[in-house]
């Protein structure tokens, strides 16, 4: 097995966002609320659910139209792009941006606290997966331990769920598109990128074509988990952009 | 897992009006798109080099092509004619009905003001996309909100823009310093940004000018010598420190003589030429050769540099008042001045940008041609005149698609859109009645006669017509206004405001479901695939025309050619031009079946060999009166159009603005409230003007709020995430604010282009002319909900306001507003 990892250079992001919404397109049928949302089975079988008629929709108000449309989105946001401002008043002031996913961690801290074994870590390129053949208790344990905020839920408010209600929100992941570089494709995130700011592939390779990274910058919290005593060693390498104030 | 095998994938161009020109890659099943990924979705294995290549370019789309998916299949898409039935903006009086229906009644509408042409002389249609042109003269728009202050300033000075469209992109590579003036090319032209990083990466020194601290300014800005990265401009106060710049390289000695002797007018006082111009006098058409032109006394730039001295108290003197006006330290200016004379080349770019869109943006744009020509970057590789153009210059060419009609479309009479609800009022769009009647009479030989005024009575706007309910200046004086239209028509996709304000609605395909070339601003060949059927029940605009036209005994229409067969025949005449022969001899057009599945091809130019419009023009031969650069218009002096009535570059004072803030600390409104704060209306990543809008996956992402920094939210007792209210004299919007350290205090920012949702519990009094009085008065209506930044930008022209030209533009920016969290009265 080669590990595979991400590559993100700080100096080219300008937190567009692109990642984010390429992430949601290609995997769309993958987000935790498909499963109950007719409109996806189309992907399927073929079939497109016609939404609401806009005869129906036209009574509610812009919010409630906003709601009742975001039916059909993925909202878990397995890339983030966080913009971490620095200094007082312009022009005495600075960004780092840091657009992260999952980093499928060497020794990941999720997979240790999930008690259902629902997460495991793959042995072909070495990705943090959810195993769909078991179950989410929806514990959000994987979550608490993740210092990224990886493992992700469709709808934060779980609680408001019942027990055995089939669309209370398991959590999703990053699966680094899978799919796709078993295709020889690169991550749905990869090629999306406008500033061409981020990369993925075997960790050795990237360390070869990218040869002054770094493995920390500023807001990227690192991977150490003072409770457990243990650095989970993210896969994700960095250019690291210098902050000037 | 693996993919799906039964995928398909078709390249096509992401045709869309932000600026961009970017390739989407669908994934295909069962005739529907599945997934969207771009340009860059190539085999991972050896794509390094193509990735970063710029020649050719991957053409890679922003967050929102990557999200087409969720707007071809967004559940509230439009899907059969609609009709209204209660009062217009009221989306629950809309019913459906049939296509005959509704094209029976528009053809209906039509008749009618025929009719009304027999008494008018023309048609009181203001027509955008529909058959009007072909029944009769019309009322039209002119003034143009991207680019109109800059269009007025280059038609002023180096001739009309659409000639002359700055150096290109990969000539940034020529430079030895870039200046990025107040653009943000990642939210509206995504290729650009990557090339401007590529300059970075290259060693090549940037600075950046903004009024926010913009993802650009962070990532790009470099510095230069003493020059900062970033440059932070107080909104509307661009020209002033462009002014004490001219100022600083004129007293320094380090302008350069020879290029303003044999290239400029209006430099030096009492300046004279004999024209060479090859234009004509866009009124009269008479030629301009041979002509005499002087400089009037006290009007030459080097006149207006002794008066800033004399009025500031000298060279000092005038860095003191640039300093304070912009907000930038006096030795900032100084050295931006100096270093940006003494690199030869440097290279300005700005990209019909938001210093242009206020009320004194002609006169930034004009400052900025004004330094060029100074320094005579202006002809030069690495140089240019301040605006970066988006494409290399060379295009195949191909015939047009074949016309939908041999009639004559009729010259239109023209309005200011900017001053629409004023016409629809009483006629008249700024100009006075005498010069309306001089206009029309010359334009389209029609008398209006004594106290001439126009009539608008009738709206059709297909959907290339854009939004225009919303994306004009105050939205609460045109509610009023709209009510005088006795009938309005669109032709859309979404329950846009223009859509909300009309009688009927009819349904348009969206470009996924037709074909065709597209040039799509740069140079490239680019293919629309349209591989969906037609949804729902909607149509093109020009079926839709067609059906109209069939109703009213017009000859228009495609008569049966597919789009395919329309493309075949385009194809087969295509040929690459000869002059790109000499940069790439070994060029090949791509067979008709290749650009149908790469649906890009490209003619890339290396930086060597960029194309520099400029440099081939003779001096003297400038497409201007006088055929030189001027630094100062006899147009626009003989014209007397000019809404800030300088003809001249030099900094003017706008409406209002931060002078107001220095002298009063605010202006006080008709309502009597002190307004302290200033506004800017920035184009946003989450949105192409105010298309995506309404798409939660991406709001979400992104969603609408206002800017505003740690400092001014302290003092209003405003937390992050509030609901405040904005609101001046015009109206009032609710929204939630974002704290941040990236804009300066004193100055907001609320992206443009969100749509006008009136609350249906809360109102405002606002304070606006609808009466034509001159003077405000009360209106109460409803608050904001939607974030519309037209609810309190105020409808006055900008630029020159002469339709026998392309120069009125936005004012948008700089203006003031207060922000409170307690709803004001």
């Amino acid at each position: 097995m080669k590990q595979w990892g991400f590559y993100f250079d700080q100096t080219r992001c300008v937190n567009c966002k692109a990642c984010i919404l390429a992430c949601k397109s290609w995997n769309e049928d993958k987000r935790g609320d498909a499963a109950v949302n007719p409109e996806l089975t189309w992907l399927t079988t073929g079939r497109y659910e016609e939404p609401a008629e806009y005869e129906n929709l036209a009574g509610s108000t812009g919010e409630q139209n906003f709601a009742d449309f975001g039916k059909y989105h993925m909202k878990e946001n397995w890339r983030r792009v966080i913009a971490t401002e620095y200094g007082d008043i312009p022009p005495n002031v600075d960004v780092l941006n840091l657009s992260i996913s999952c980093n499928h961690c060497e020794e990941p801290v999720c997979v240790k606290a999930c008690p259902m074994h629902y997460i495991y870590k793959e042995t072909d390129f070495g990705i943090v997966l959810a195993d769909k053949n078991k179950t989410c208790i929806s514990c959000q344990r994987c979550r608490q331990a993740c210092p990224w905020d990886s493992p992700q839920y469709y709808d934060d408010n779980i609680k408001k769920f019942d027990e055995y209600d089939s669309a209370k929100p398991r959590m999703t992941k990053c699966d680094l598109c899978i799919d796709r570089i078993r295709d020889g494709l690169k991550p749905a995130c990869v090629a999306s990128c406008p500033m061409r700011a981020l990369d993925a592939g075997p960790m050795d390779e990237l360390k070869q074509r990218y040869p002054d990274w770094t493995d920390k910058v500023e807001n990227f919290p690192d991977g150490r988990i003072p409770s457990l005593d243990n650095n989970t060693k993210p896969n994700i390498i960095f250019k690291k952009k210098i902050r000037r104030v | 897992m693996k993919a799906d095998k039964e995928m398909k994938t078709v390249m096509t161009l992401h045709p869309m009006h932000c600026g961009g020109a970017c390739m989407l890659k669908l994934h295909m099943k069962n005739g529907r798109v599945c997934k969207v990924t771009s340009a860059g979705d190539i085999p991972r294995e050896g794509s390094y080099v193509k990735d970063e290549a710029l020649m050719p370019i991957q053409r890679r789309a922003c967050l929102l092509g990557i999200s087409e998916k969720r707007r071809i299949y967004a559940p509230d898409r439009l899907k059969y004619p609609l009709k209204q039935t209660l009062e217009r903006g009221n989306i629950r009086g809309f019913k459906r009905i049939t296509w005959d229906e509704a094209l029976d009644t528009i053809a209906d509408w039509y008749r009618e003001m025929l009719l009304r042409k027999d008494d008018l002389g023309y048609l009181p249609i203001w027509d955008e996309g529909g058959i009007a042109p072909y029944l009769g003269p019309y009322l039209g728009r002119f003034g143009n909100p991207s680019s109109g202050n800059l269009q007025a300033a280059t038609f002023a000075s180096i001739g009309e823009y659409s000639k002359l469209r700055g150096n290109p992109p990969m000539d940034i590579f020529n430079a030895k310093y870039i200046v990025i003036w107040g653009n943000d090319s990642q939210a509206t032209v995504p290729y650009l940004a990557f090339a401007m990083m590529k300059a970075k990466e290259e060693g090549i020194p940037i600075t950046v000018v903004d009024t926010r601290y913009t993802d650009t300014a962070s990532s790009m800005g470099t510095g230069y010598g003493n020059v900062p990265r970033y440059i932070c401009v107080r909104p509307g106060t661009d020209s002033a420190m462009l002014s004490a710049m001219a100022n600083v390289i004129y007293r320094k000695d380090l302008h350069d003589k020879d290029f303003l002797k044999k290239y400029c007018f209006g430099f030096y006082p009492g300046d004279s030429v004999i024209s060479q111009s090859p234009s004509k006098h866009p009124v009269t058409g008479e030629p301009y050769v041979g002509k005499a032109f002087t400089v009037p006394k006290g009007l030459s730039f080097v006149e207006y540099l002794d008066e800033l001295q004399e009025e500031h108290g000298g060279y000092d003197g005038v860095l003191t008042w640039a300093s304070n006006l912009t907000g930038t330290p006096k030795d900032v200016i100084e050295e931006f001045a100096i270093q940006y004379a003494t690199a030869k080349p440097a290279f300005i770019c700005s990209k019909l940008t938001g210093p242009q869109r206020t009320h004194n943006g002609m006169y930034f744009s004009w400052m900025l041609i004004a330094l060029s020509a100074m320094t005579g970057n202006i002809t030069k590789k690495g140089g240019g005149f301040g605006e970066i153009r988006a494409d290399d210059g060379y295009s195949v060419r191909m015939d047009p698609e074949p016309a939908l009609t041999d009639l004559e479309a009729n010259q239109p009479i023209l309005f200011s859109i900017f001053n629409l609800s004023d016409v629809m009022l009483h006629g008249l769009d700024g100009r006075t009645s005498k010069e309306l009647r001089e206009d029309v009479l010359a334009m389209n030989k029609i008398d209006l006669g004594q106290d001439a005024r126009l009539k608008m009575e009738m709206v059709v706007r297909g959907a290339v017509g854009g939004n225009p309910f919303n994306q004009f200046q105050n939205i609460n004086k045109r509610t009023i206004a709209w009510d005088k239209l006795k009938y309005v028509v669109s032709y859309e996709r979404f329950m846009t405001s223009t859509a909300a304000w009309s009688d009927i609605v009819l349904p348009t395909i969206t470009n996924f479901e037709e074909s065709s070339f597209r040039m799509q601003w740069v140079s490239d060949t680019f293919v629309v695939n349209g591989p969906i059927e037609h949804m729902y029940e909607a149509k093109p605009d020009r079926w839709i025309n067609e059906q109209i036209a069939l109703r009213l005994g017009l000859d228009y229409g495609r008569k049966n050619l597919t789009d395919r067969q329309i493309m075949e025949e385009q194809w087969s005449k295509a040929a690459v031009p000869e002059e790109y022969k000499e940069i790439n001899p070994e060029v090949k057009l791509p067979s008709f079946e290749e650009i149908l599945e790469t649906a890009n091809f490209q003619l890339p130019v290396p930086k060597e060999k960029t194309l520099i419009q400029t440099a081939a023009i003779k001096p003297g031969e400038f497409d201007t009166d006088t055929g030189r650069i001027n630094f100062y218009s006899p147009y626009y002096a003989e014209r007397s159009r000019m809404v800030l009535k300088v003809p001249r570059a030099q900094y003017v004072k706008p409406y209002e603005g931060y002078e107001d803030i220095i002298k009063d600390g605010g202006k006080l409104g008709a309502k009597g409230i002190r307004y302290t704060l200033q506004f800017i209306t920035p184009h946003a990543a989450q949105r192409a003007l105010s298309t995506y809008g309404n798409l939660p996956v991406i709001g979400e992402q992104r969603p609408q709020l206002v800017e505003m920094h740690h400092e001014d939210a302290v003092a209003r007792d405003i937390h992050d995430g509030d609901l405040v209210y904005v609101f001046n004299d015009y109206g009032c919007i609710k929204l939630p604010v974002m704290l941040t350290k990236r804009i300066l205090p004193g100055v907001v920012s609320i992206a443009q282009g969100a749509c006008y949702r009136p609350s249906t519990t809360e109102t405002y009094e606002a304070w606006f002319d609808a009466d034509n009085d001159g003077k405000p008065e009360k209106h109460v209506g409803p608050v904001d909900v939607g974030g519309c930044t037209n609810t309190i930008t105020t409808d006055l022209n900008s630029g020159v306001l002469d339709p026998f030209f392309c120069g009125l533009g936005l004012n948008a920016g700089g203006a003031l507003c207060e922000i409170s969290l307690q709803k004001p009265r």
